[in-house]
């Protein structure tokens, strides 16, 4: 099964973005990894709605929710600015508390929780594809 | 629309916040700013009771870095009762190593006390709504007059 979900305009509707997608049927049936698509979810899609389009643009965000056996994929799309999340360098995780900038984990943490992530850059549109197994303990 | 599902108390130099389920974008930035009314006040000690917490985000994680850097006392931080998920998101990026783990089981006793009080009143209401559903349902379909009355009360 899969669900398609087209969302414009997107500024200032982060969480009803979120809140869409985390009611869909293909993620209510995988309560086993709910922290983690939980997690997925909110990163990528304000780290779409912050950072993708230019300021005053008015962007949007297509996702598509695939559940098949015990797996769960989201496809993420937006006409921004290309941007590659896993050739972006990562945060300096070995700095003490202190001396940590506010910020910059997100697609971090994506990347740490994924079991399979893709990128691509195709019809002028970033493409996010993110792969959770879904009979994790 | 933004969910407050957290509530800081202070107590000498050491504040505590108590968590709800989560601490993501939905509810972190409303305790940042939560957080820095606290600004310039000598906290020493900030206690994240994390009994509840079930997701941790990295707006929740912001939080964290910002209350420990710009309260303006480089405050200790401890998360309390932390489930090992969420541990393990604070271990990838690194932050275990500045963060002292403590476990309280009275606090875990009350948080749970707390939860189930809370529950019980919500399904009270539930119920009650639906009997006045229901009651308001007869009465409209039926050449009766309905009331219901609590015990003791008088007519």
């Amino acid at each position: 099964m899969a669900t398609q979900l087209h969302f414009q305009p997107i500024q200032g509707r982060t969480m009803e973005i979120i809140n869409a997608i985390l009611h869909t049927e293909e993620v209510a049936s995988a309560t086993q990894v709910m922290r983690v698509i939980y997690l997925v979810v909110e990163e990528v899609v304000v780290n779409i709605v912050e950072h993708a389009y230019p300021e005053g643009a008015e962007g949007y965000i297509d996702v598509e929710i695939e559940r098949q056996d015990e797996r769960i994929t989201f496809c993420f799309r937006d006409g921004g600015m290309p941007f590659n999340p896993l050739t972006h360098e990562p945060p300096d995780t070995s700095l003490p508390i202190d001396r940590r900038p506010i910020g910059g984990l997100g697609i971090f943490l994506v990347i740490k929780e994924a079991d399979a992530i893709t990128y691509d850059y195709s019809d002028n549109e970033n493409v996010l594809t993110v792969s959770l197994q879904t009979n994790k303990q | 629309m933004e969910k407050a599902d957290f509530k800081v108390t202070k107590e000498g130099t050491t504040l505590e916040v108590l968590l709800g389920r989560e601490l993501s974008t939905s509810n972190a930035p409303a305790l940042m700013d939560e957080l820095a009314k606290y600004k310039g006040q000598g906290i020493e000690k900030i206690v994240f009771n994390a009994t509840g917490l079930a997701i941790l985000t990295s707006r929740g994680i912001m939080t964290v870095i910002y209350a420990h850097q710009r309260l303006g006392s480089t405050p200790e931080i401890v998360f309390l009762n932390c489930a090992k998920e969420i541990c393990d998101v604070l271990d990838h990026v690194g932050l275990t190593k500045s963060i002292k783990f403590e476990d309280d089981q009275d606090k875990r006793r009350e948080y749970r006390r707390a939860v189930f009080s809370d529950l019980d009143q919500e399904e009270t209401d539930r119920i009650s709504e639906e009997r006045t559903e229901a009651l308001d349902h007869f009465e409209a379909h039926n050449d009766v007059v309905c009331y219901s009355m609590k015990l003791g009360q008088e007519e």
